[in-house]
């Protein structure tokens, strides 16, 4: 047993570094005072020494922690995506006006940051409806306490109550479902559970039942139509920063556990005659048609509300809800291809949305609004940050030669190859809602005629190398995808699964 | 039926018709003690289940520590001019009401008229599976990950709680 | 063709892409460079087109064989080694021209250039205009050239944005409205494209001659090939219904573009808003586009679908024909006029095309060429009166001759083209497009021509209403054509009138490509017959 706990500690070093440098965090923030950034610097090191140990872990397949979690590519490539994103928010974390303001606070930010991306990184290996649990509890927890971090308590109290109970009642959805399946099964682990679906003796209706309730809960953290009511509040009040970590990395872990859990759970492994990468269901339980109905609901509704929006972090969030819908739709059609895609999609939604948010936080830092109003003229003002958001907005609407369309045909690619025509179509027009609402703010920017003597608004040096480091991938990866792709092809092997 | 059904129903039946008085009384004292009444028959099911040690700790921890504290604070701060946070019956409202049933029938529908093969734990072992034995047992070899994670959960928090709190601080 | 060990067809899609780089360069103070750089490329990117209709050989078909395409470059953009349950994904960067291409690739070199002379006196944002301007011509030619898919609808989806602040920020009043509402529309066809596209990846399959395993590929010349199809795939079959679906999707994607009834709802709002260069780009080539990508992507992989189809096809070319001319007469203002008698000549295209012979389609072709040097000689005639003006409504002008005796010269012959006076081009392509299409259609070319006389009839008026009767005094004092714009008018005259006395310069270069489309396009056909 020793020796087992050891062995599994070696493989788990990218989550002990993070629990180290949780504790190292606070300490280090009560010693150093406390208006010292100190905390935010262990913080960055701290996840990127644990990207790098999750990095030299690529190819390794094994079960830890008598199968509690899992270390295998697939987790690895999501610890990287949430590490990435980590790194890239504390970074923006240390040009934030809002963050800066409450300087005071800083050991809590940092230390919860930790926090939650190392719940992130157990959401991303677990095989375990107790570890499931566990670690969406451990995100949400830290998140619940970001998003309601820098505004005063009146201001922010409907978002983060909003959060609050709809995390709390999708929770408990989740965990009932989760007790009805362990009734169902008798397991806990995913491999038993799908063992167990094998015999083929389970009752269909309560296992649907159930599994629509586990679907609330993941519903809720990638907020998907109809789990997806907090978002715009949160986002709208959470500070930019945690806003954007919220929407890539939050999301990501959550596809990451959904993903996982819908494939070791409900995917028969030893299915014949089917070609390669094609997935057959347990039972002919048509989980995906309900992923279906809910991808198309998410994009839709995402995209129309959208629309109306004139707080830039509301219009994302709608937006952020959108691409949720999209990336729904590779998981849709039971297959490798499908799975992939979703990984590619991730990637790229990594810079284009990270970028997008980052520059809501330099145009809010200078003129502390996220309204649309704002952005009058900016493209005259300062040409730079404004190219890098058309880019950015470009590339999210999904129009070559931006990584976003890249994305964009993976998924339409896996979905015409498993013949699912109508759904296609469905994401395709709505890619093209999706245009009208980016380009609105492209319009204000460049269309609109600016306040003739305004003054141009300047960017610091590190702030535009941010920027940059954001921008040359989303247009680099939109001309030469190879690496992505071959990344995400790699990356869709799960332990223990075909 | 022998003497474990019946009392799971009488149980039962207490513990639902408790957490149904909690919700809708409007007065947070009288709430809280209906929850406790709730926590107690909640340790009565799961002593018929032969969990006796869980059944303990959630009258020693939940409703012995955990509700007495929460009558306290209620009772300290005295919050008796609650605000009602919205009354109007809206149209969503109607629909999740519909849905809520529609999901309870489903449930009912299931395991009542339904036959479901669950699997079955067995007999002589499950005596065992409650004390604290076999639960330390179970706790520090295979859950023991689980175990350790819950402790950062906790850890965590505590971080929250006192963000909130310094935020009166300041 | 090669110049420092990068082909010819290279060169002349990316020289634009240098510009743009030079001119975002160049200081914002320094107006004459931002001009003449732009110049400067558009020029030798027309020296290039010449020496590429210098070096083409007329008797070599193309369309569906590598061996026919000319000036070809190819080589591996993406190439992703496979994993089992996904293949080898492989992208080329594969360009060439043949008898399809070649006129287009002319024009598009061209109306660029004009365009950039009809740019001159832009003041607002310079900078940003020709960088802009340039992406643009990249996409455009891009478009032309490309013989694999994806890069055909990369270069195709370049050409949005662009597009999009040229009409939004140097447009007229409603330039919002109208550069929205083209992007929407533009977007909406190319997502179906894209689906289209899609499908096609996953139905054709090449053998890799460097490894010899089976691939998937976006080369469009395998995709013509009914032999490439794999069974069981979702293209594989002759008229089928997810072959019908495909064409169908592909045809909105082009249709919007061209534009064809009832998606040309756009088209007015662009050309009116955009400002005049903007418009000889729109008129000139992107429409251009749309047919194009029927006769070069639509016939040869669908031919089953396309002769299915094609009464469909040539009554939505009647509509055009008449609707547009019918439009056209009832506008006041002078860009709109255009803008809907540009549907009417779409549509004689289209009636070409719809003929599925090589008489019909050499019309077309033809008349893609012809219609892009009239109108964009039009539009720059709108532009002319309306820098001076400031105003495009008819019926407030009169007497012009007097006031611009060059300027009314150089309008007649534009005018006479677009009727297709004999003599001038507009002529010999209309008249192809009819004869091919009278021997298909009887019925529905005897109405279209219902058309010629509602053109003839809006086009006399006009000019009656703006050069002749009554000057009006307000106008007295208007300078007639400068240099500049004479010398961007100037060209395209000439090439009118040579190609309405010798049209050969032009025809000859078509023909047998065209025969050749029109041999795939029958047999495609008559293998749908046979059950």
């Amino acid at each position: 047993m020793i020796e087992q706990i050891l062995h599994s500690l070696s493989l788990f070093l990218p989550e002990t570094t993070l629990t180290v440098f949780f504790c190292a965090a606070i300490i280090v923030g009560l010693v150093a005072g406390r208006t010292s950034r100190a905390s935010l610097y262990v913080a960055l090191i701290g996840i990127a020494l644990a990207t790098w140990f999750a990095i030299q872990q690529a190819g390794s397949s094994e079960g830890i922690f008598t199968g509690m979690v899992v270390v295998d590519p697939f987790a690895t490539f999501f610890k990287l995506l949430i590490g990435m994103s980590a790194i890239v928010i504390l970074l923006f974390s240390l040009y934030s006006a809002e963050v800066q303001s409450t300087a005071h606070r800083h050991i809590e930010y940092g230390s919860l940051l930790l926090a939650m991306t190392l719940g992130m990184f157990l959401m991303a290996g677990s095989t375990n409806l107790l570890m499931m649990v566990l670690a969406i509890e451990l995100t949400s927890l830290s998140s619940y306490v970001l998003a309601g971090y820098t505004r005063e308590a009146t201001d922010s109290s409907e978002a983060s109550l909003k959060y609050i109970i709809y995390g709390a009642v999708s929770t408990g959805l989740m965990l009932y479902g989760v007790s009805i399946l362990f009734g169902l099964t008798g397991a806990t682990d995913f491999y038993n559970i799908n063992r167990a679906l094998a015999t083929g003796s389970v009752n269909a209706t309560a296992l649907l039942v159930a599994t629509i309730m586990i679907v609330a809960g993941f519903g809720y953290k990638i907020s998907a139509v109809p789990f997806h009511f907090w978002t715009p509040d949160v986002y709208e009040g959470a500070p930019v920063t945690i806003t954007a970590f919220l929407s890539v990395a939050s999301k990501a872990a959550g596809f990451a556990l959904m993903m996982r859990f819908f494939k070791t759970c409900f995917i028969d492994a030893n299915a014949l005659g089917l070609p390669a990468g094609m997935w057959a269901s347990l039972q002919g339980f048509e989980w995906n048609k309900l992923l279906a109905i809910l991808s198309v609901l998410t994009m839709t509704l995402g995209n129309l509300v959208a629309v109306w929006q004139n707080n830039l972090k509301r219009l994302l969030a709608y937006s952020s809800i959108a691409h949720a819908g999209y990336m729904l739709m590779g998981v849709v059609v039971l297959s490798d291809k499908g799975l992939a895609a979703v990984l590619i999609y991730f990637i790229v939604y990594l810079f284009m949305n990270l970028g997008a948010f980052y520059v809501v936080m330099l145009v809010a830092n200078k003129t502390g609004s996220e309204d649309i109003d704002t952005y009058k003229g900016l493209g005259y003002r300062s040409p730079l940050i404004s190219v890098a958001m058309v880019v950015f907005f470009i590339s999210l609407a999904g129009i070559p030669p931006t990584a976003g369309f890249i994305g964009k045909l993976f998924l339409f690619a896996a979905l015409l190859d498993a013949k699912w025509i109508w759904l296609a179509v469905v994401g395709a027009l709505n890619s093209v809602i999706s245009l009208y609402y980016y380009v609105r703010v492209v319009r204000n920017m460049f269309l609109r005629d600016p306040e003739r003597n305004a003054e141009p608004v300047v960017f610091s040096a590190p702030q535009v190398v941010i920027v940059l480091a954001l921008l040359i991938p989303t247009i680099l990866f939109g001309l030469f995808y190879s690496p992505i792709v071959e990344l995400a092809n790699a990356s869709v092997v799960m332990f223990g699964m075909k | 039926m022998n003497v474990e059904t019946i009392f799971f129903y009488l149980l039962g039946a207490v513990f639902v018709g408790s957490a149904l008085m909690m919700v809708t009384r409007r007065n947070p004292v009288i709430a809280a003690l209906y929850l406790i009444l709730n926590f107690f028959c909640l340790a009565g099911i799961y002593l018929t289940l032969h969990a006796q040690f869980i059944a303990v700790i959630q009258i020693l921890v939940y409703a012995g520590a955990i509700m007495v504290l929460f009558v306290f604070v209620i009772m300290l701060l005295n919050l008796s001019d609650e605000r009602r946070l919205s009354e109007a019956i809206s149209f969503k409202k109607i629909v999740a009401g519909g849905l809520s049933v529609a999901l309870l029938l489903e449930l009912l529908y299931i395991f009542v008229y339904r036959k479901t093969d669950l699997p079955t734990l067995n007999a002589e072992r499950s005596i065992e599976i409650g004390t604290v034995e076999s639960i330390g047992r179970h706790l520090f070899t295979k859950f023991l990950f689980p175990f350790e994670v819950t402790s950062i959960l906790l850890l965590a928090a505590i971080v929250g709680a006192v963000v909130l709190a310094k935020r009166r601080l300041d | 063709m090669e110049f420092l060990g990068i082909g010819i067809l290279t060169w002349i899609t990316f020289l634009p892409i240098v510009g743009m780089i030079a001119v975002l360069i160049v200081p914002k103070e320094n107006q004459s460079g931002l001009k003449w750089i732009p110049l400067v490329i558009t020029g030798i990117q027309v020296v290039l087109a010449g020496m590429i209709y210098a070096g083409f050989n007329k008797s070599m078909a193309g369309i569906n064989t590598l061996e026919g395409m000319q000036f070809v470059e190819k080589a591996r953009w993406i190439d992703i080694q496979g994993v089992p349950w996904f293949g080898r994904i492989v992208v080329e960067y594969f360009l060439g021209v043949d008898g399809l291409s070649i006129s287009m690739v002319l024009l598009t070199a061209l109306i660029s250039f004009i365009a950039v002379i009809a740019s001159w006196n832009i003041d607002k944002a310079l900078k940003g205009y020709m960088a802009m301007l340039l992406l643009l011509d990249t996409g455009m030619m891009g478009v032309f050239v490309a013989l694999d898919f994806f890069l055909f609808y990369v270069f195709w989806e370049v050409m949005l944005l662009p597009m999009y602040f040229l009409i939004g920020i140097w447009g007229g009043p409603r330039r919002e409205y109208a550069a929205i509402k083209f992007f929407l529309y533009t977007l909406l066809g190319s997502v179906l494209m894209l689906l289209a596209m899609i499908a096609l990846y996953f139905s054709v399959t090449v053998v890799d001659p460097a490894t010899g395993e089976k691939i998937y590929t976006f080369n469009m010349l395998a995709m013509m090939d009914p032999a490439n199809y794999e069974p069981g795939s979702l293209l594989a079959g002759v008229g089928t219904y997810w072959r019908y679906l495909a064409y169908v999707a592909l045809f909105i994607g082009f249709a919007i573009k061209v534009p064809i009834f009832p998606f040309h709802t756009w088209l007015p709002d662009a050309h009116v808003e955009a400002p005049t260069a903007i418009s000889v780009i729109l008129a000139g080539i992107l429409l251009k586009m749309g047919t194009y990508g029927l006769l070069r992507i639509s016939f040869p992989m669908f031919p089953d679908a396309a002769n299915y189809f094609v009464v469909p096809l040539a009554v939505l070319a009647l509509i055009n024909i008449v609707y547009g001319a019918l439009c056209a007469m009832a506008q006041k203002d002078f860009k709109k006029l255009i803008a809907y008698s540009s549907i009417s000549h779409m549509g004689v295209v289209l009636l070409g095309m719809s003929a599925m012979n090589t008489q019909g389609m050499v019309g077309a072709v033809f008349q893609m060429f012809n219609h892009g040097t009239i109108t964009a000689m039009l539009f720059l005639i709108v532009g002319v009166i309306y820098d001076r003006a400031h105003t495009r409504d008819l019926d407030a002008f009169g007497g012009l001759a007097l006031t611009m005796p060059k300027y009314t010269g150089v309008m007649t012959v534009a005018f006479f083209a677009a009727l297709g006076l004999p003599g001038l081009s507009g002529f010999i392509s209309e008249a192809f497009s009819f004869l091919g299409a009278f021997q298909t259609h009887r019925m529905i070319t005897i109405l279209s021509t219902l058309g010629i006389v509602l053109t003839a009839a809006y086009m006399l008026w006009t000019l009656q209403r703006v050069f002749l009767g009554q000057p009006n005094e307000k106008w007295a004092g208007l300078p007639d054509i400068n240099g500049r714009e004479l010398f961007a008018l100037v060209p395209l005259a000439v090439i009118v009138i040579a190609l309405g006395v010798y049209p050969s310069l032009m025809i000859d270069l078509m023909t047998s490509s065209l025969n050749h489309l029109v041999e795939v396009v029958k047999a495609g056909g008559t293998m749908a017959m046979v059950p």
